[in-house]
């Protein structure tokens, strides 16, 4: 006897998502992170859709002109290429790891750590970087930080809080904040009370692409 | 232990103030230039994006005194593999949850008093113990 069309494409179906859902069993999850699968684990995104998702991300905090000056990390963001940068910024290859897609290195600088991120043709795109200070002497590190930035690209667009002791000492998680905001280039710089005795001082420069670029890619 | 203010915050705020603290806080890992944080969320499909927002949402609701409907791994387990060192976990904290809960309207001292703990606590099991593997341990975790 003949099998109605639809009938022998229901049963397919149920097979086949059958199969799906055993698939995903927990024993299974390994093999199916090797072909990629959500559930299992990180798919391999190329190094140009995480540069594209990273620009998208920062849309939000693009500014209307460009930063007066781009080079206020000591080295060129968006062009620098990773070995100008090191060599730059006094870092050593051997303090660094790389992590998994190769994007990002974290190094180890005087007291700070140093990260930097490179697009896929590995140009220094962005950097950050986090030290730690105790409370006491937090406050001065901050404010210096943010004078100095304050000079290159002038008063911030955005600033939540004092960078001063009165800020700071509120209780953990307390936070100064400045932000420029350029059509090329976001900044910020924060201190943030992270426990009891000691503040994270952050960085972070990112440049953006021109809107035209980033429609390439 | 987690101030008793914590468990109140979902109360205090809720559902629809922690999804929109939730998407903030995805938004900006996205953005991140560090390792982990930045770069594992832009390698996510859409389907792994939405798996991960459901999690982190469902943590930050149990968390902070929701309704227990978190089925994602344990914090130990689920950094598992990914490197996530202190200095990461920090940039997390400062540059990504704190933005997050001002920019969504969380007053200051709500973020010091009843946020900080759960995220900041060092003491074996807790967040910041379980998330940061590699590297340096932080002082005060096991």
């Amino acid at each position: 006897m003949a099998v109605p069309w639809a009938t022998r494409g229901a049963a397919g179906l149920v097979l086949a998502l059958g199969l799906v859902g055993l698939a995903h069993a927990p024993p299974f999850r390994r093999e199916l992170a090797r072909a990629a699968c959500p559930l299992g684990g990180a798919a391999a995104a190329t190094p140009g859709k995480r540069e594209a998702a990273r620009v998208e991300a920062l849309e939000s905090r693009r500014g209307a002109g460009p930063a007066p000056r781009r080079d206020v990390t000591g080295l060129e963001l968006g062009s620098a290429t990773v070995d100008t940068a090191m060599a730059r910024l006094g870092v050593d290859e051997a303090s660094c790891s790389l992590d998994r897609p190769g994007l990002v290195r974290e190094c180890r600088v005087g007291g700070k750590t140093l990260f930097l991120r490179t697009d896929e043709s590995q140009r220094v795109v962005a950097l950050a970087s986090v030290e730690r200070e105790p409370l006491g002497l937090a406050p001065r590190r901050a404010e210096a930080l943010l004078d100095a930035w304050r000079s290159a690209l002038g008063p911030p667009h955005r600033q939540l809080g004092a960078f001063d002791g009165a800020t700071l000492g509120a209780g953990v998680l307390a936070q100064a904040r400045a932000e420029w905001r350029f059509s090329d280039l976001v900044v910020s710089v924060a201190a943030t009370r992270i426990d009891e005795a000691e503040v994270v001082v952050t960085l972070e420069a990112q440049a953006l692409p021109p809107p035209s670029l980033r429609a390439s890619r | 232990m987690a101030a008793p203010c914590s468990s109140m915050m979902y109360a205090k705020y809720g559902a629809a103030a922690f999804t929109a603290v939730n998407a903030s806080i995805i938004s900006k890992a996205v953005a991140a230039p560090t390792a982990s944080v930045g770069t594992s969320f832009q390698g996510l499909t859409q389907q792994q994006a939405m798996t991960l927002t459901t999690n982190l949402g469902a943590f930050l609701v149990v968390a902070y005194g929701g309704p227990n409907t978190y089925q994602g791994k344990s914090m130990l387990a689920a950094h598992q593999g990914l490197n996530i060192t202190e200095a990461q976990y920090d940039y997390f904290v400062s540059n990504v949850v704190v933005p997050a809960l001002s920019e969504n309207g969380v007053p200051t001292a709500d973020i010091m008093n009843c946020f900080a703990p759960p995220v900041t606590e060092k003491k074996a099991g807790s967040v910041k113990c379980d998330t940061v593997q590699s590297g340096p341990r932080p002082s005060g975790c096991p």
